[in-house]
């Protein structure tokens, strides 16, 4: 109840007299930072016409750099997410001296420019141990293994920042528990703390993946922007815009675009839902 | 059953020093303490979650001080219950019984056991845990560790979240189904009315030393020293001499601020020597305004100024000054006897201590101090 004080037109807030004069500027700002965003979305359609802005997706050279993308970002997105959950885990319940460092460490990939990720990349493969698994194990030098790695990279940084916090919303009491009732340390993770977790786990790997599908810079500069071969959704935006292929870029812009609507709306649900909790 | 040997444990600046416990098999054991003497350092450390520095923990003699918990068949209830938020009630209950693989047969027996006693029915069949009370939270959290059937049951400030009505209820159930199927349970909590009615056994902790482990009866009537007894409430303590004993009648007569008390000689008490007395509030009788003494209470009975009354719901606490000495004593009475004494602020009143309702503290054990009868309420001379 909020008398003798104001509902205002917005749930949840109570509106004390003379609280108008500070709440109207903030709340104008944020539908004015909310419209700048629309509308910079909102001018892609202006270049697609009364066409319909997705038959261009149909066309062969879009669908393979729409499915190539598909496949490298699932494919960095798992193996960052089956790295980042045990040192997730581990930066949330150890206490070693130490760990700050690693926790920053693994925090680089996320601050830095993902141009300068992508050139550490490609100066690794100079070295004499990335000479040995080039020539040895795989080749990733402007091949599509690099797209995975440099994307993996992105997708280990961010999951174990977004497990992180997970695994710290889970109450450790519930893990010792488990322990009493006879879990192993490995059964306690397995049967109780990563189902607990598992919101935080799919929102790790959604967040990640959605990363890896628009990540131009690290991919580019490992694997290259070659057509046909290493061309991702973003390297093929650019290659068309290059061309002059409007039509193209603003249909894989408005995919990309769609994507992320649908990417965040996912995320906020889990949140609402709540990524773990307590009893 | 467990015996704890010379425990000691560092945490930061805070010492766990040199505990040692004996509890017996089927006992209701209950570790004492104020916030922050280190009850849970202390639990934590047996149940292996914290590392001891020094000494080592038996479970029916078998050393258990470096086992993981998995292998130690004793169960856990923490503090917030540590319940599985994506689990059902029952799936919580069977959780451990799933792990340790026990029988379906036993396990449903021991499940239909549990529900009855501790009344589990309305609740074992909802789909989350988070439609349950901090009652019926709590009701699970025991049935999920008492049906694996552990050798003890560790409780850490298991009721510190519930209603006090709830509460009770949920403590009655406890105390009736360990009694039941003879469980012995290691119980943490600082709250004194909690402890007196659950513990068979219990320790008074303070300041990461254990101060007194008797029966609670014993550590109520004979707090074994000065720190023990102002944590129990026992608000009147007296630093005395002893003047004369009187060897026929067991009597030793002492002197405190120049109050003159006489106390029962069970401790063969010298002339001169120094004591400290402790008198419980509710061990103050008060005595019939205009109505003449008897001769038995000739010693002992003292006029007080009534300095100030607070009221504690069915009690009244009563801060009297004694009318000599200026030296204060808190009384504890049921309200309707505070209302037929006539006590009011700044009024007068007439008081008995009775020589066996002192206890001896300082450099005393619990064994030794005097006090052999609680007798608390009216008196009428």
């Amino acid at each position: 109840m909020c008398s003798p004080q104001r509902r205002s037109a917005e749930p949840g807030i109570c509106l004390i007299r003379g609280d108008e004069k500070f709440f109207y500027p903030v709340h104008s700002c944020c539908r004015g930072a909310a419209a700048l965003v629309a509308a910079i979305l909102a001018s892609q359609l202006y270049y697609i016409g009364p066409a319909n802005p997705f038959r261009s997706l149909l066309q062969p050279d879009v669908r393979s750099a729409i499915f190539l993308s598909l496949y490298t970002a699932t494919a960095a997105a798992g193996l960052g997410l089956a790295l980042a959950i045990p040192a997730a885990y581990f930066l949330a319940r150890a206490h070693l001296p130490g760990k700050s460092i690693l926790d920053a460490i693994l925090d680089v990939p996320i601050i830095m420019s993902p141009l300068a990720l992508g050139t550490s990349l490609l100066l690794f493969f100079r070295t004499p141990p990335g000479q040995w698994i080039e020539a040895n194990l795989m080749n990733f030098v402007f091949e599509v293994p690099g797209i995975i790695l440099a994307q993996f990279f992105l997708a280990l940084a961010l999951s174990v920042r977004v497990l992180k916090a997970s695994f710290e919303a889970v109450d450790v009491r519930c893990e010792q528990v488990a322990r009493f009732l006879g879990c192993t340390p490995w059964q306690a993770f397995i049967r109780v703390t990563l189902p607990i977790a598992r919101k935080g786990v799919l929102a790790a790997f959604i967040l990640s993946w959605a990363r890896c599908l628009g990540d131009f810079g690290a991919a580019v500069t490992l694997a290259g922007a070659i057509k046909g071969k290493t061309e991702t959704i973003p390297v093929s935006i650019y290659l068309n815009m290059a061309s002059v292929n409007i039509d193209k870029a603003v249909a894989l812009m408005l995919l990309t675009t769609l994507l992320a609507v649908l990417v965040l709306f996912a995320i906020r649900v889990l949140a609402a839902e709540g990524g773990a909790g307590r009893a | 059953m467990i015996k704890i040997e010379n425990l000691s444990a560092r945490f930061g600046s805070f010492w766990l020093r040199d505990i040692s416990l004996n509890i017996k098999r089927g006992d209701f054991f209950l570790l004492l303490g104020p916030t922050g003497a280190g009850k849970s350092l202390l639990l934590e450390t047996i149940l292996g979650i914290k590392k001891p520095d020094a000494g080592r923990i038996l479970l029916d003699g078998q050393d258990i001080t470096t086992l993981p918990p998995e292998q130690r068949d004793i169960a856990y209830v923490p503090q917030d219950l540590g319940l599985f938020p994506n689990m059902s009630p029952l799936e919580n209950i069977l959780f451990g019984a799933r792990i340790q693989k026990i029988d379906s047969e036993t396990i449903r027996r021991r499940l239909d056991y549990l529900t009855e006693h501790l009344n589990l029915g309305p609740v074992i069949s909802r789909p989350s845990i988070f439609t349950l009370s901090g009652g019926e939270k709590q009701r699970i959290a025991f049935a999920r560790a008492i049906i694996t059937k552990p050798r003890v049951l560790f409780l850490d400030e298991p009721f510190s979240a519930l209603d006090s009505y709830i509460k009770r209820e949920v403590q009655f159930q406890l105390k009736r189904l360990q009694k039941t199927i003879d469980l012995t349970i290691f119980h943490v909590t600082h709250d004194q009315e909690e402890a007196f009615l659950m513990a068979d056994y219990m320790a008074v902790m303070i300041d990461g030393e254990i101060k007194q482990h008797d029966r609670p009866e014993q550590c109520y009537r004979a707090p074994a020293n000065e720190t023990v007894a102002s944590f129990l409430l026992m608000q009147n303590i007296f630093d005395a001499d002893v003047l004369s004993v009187d060897h026929e009648s067991s009597c030793v007569t002492c002197t405190a601020n120049g109050i003159r008390f006489e106390i029962t000689n069970h401790n063969r008490l010298k002339v001169g020597s120094s004591v400290k007395l402790g008198i419980r509030p509710e061990e103050i009788l008060f005595l019939t305004p205009g109505k003449p003494f008897k001769p038995e209470l000739r010693h002992n009975t003292f006029r007080m100024r009534v300095e100030a009354l607070y009221n504690l719901g069915s009690r009244r606490l009563v801060r009297l000054v004694f009318a000599d000495s200026g030296r204060t004593l808190d009384a504890t009475v049921h309200y309707r006897i505070g209302r037929r004494f006539e006590l009011t602020e700044g009024g007068e009143t007439y008081i008995h201590l009775r020589p066996q309702s002192f206890c001896l503290l300082s450099g005393h054990t619990s064994s030794q101090a005097v006090s052999d009868e609680h007798v608390a309420g009216d008196y009428k001379p």
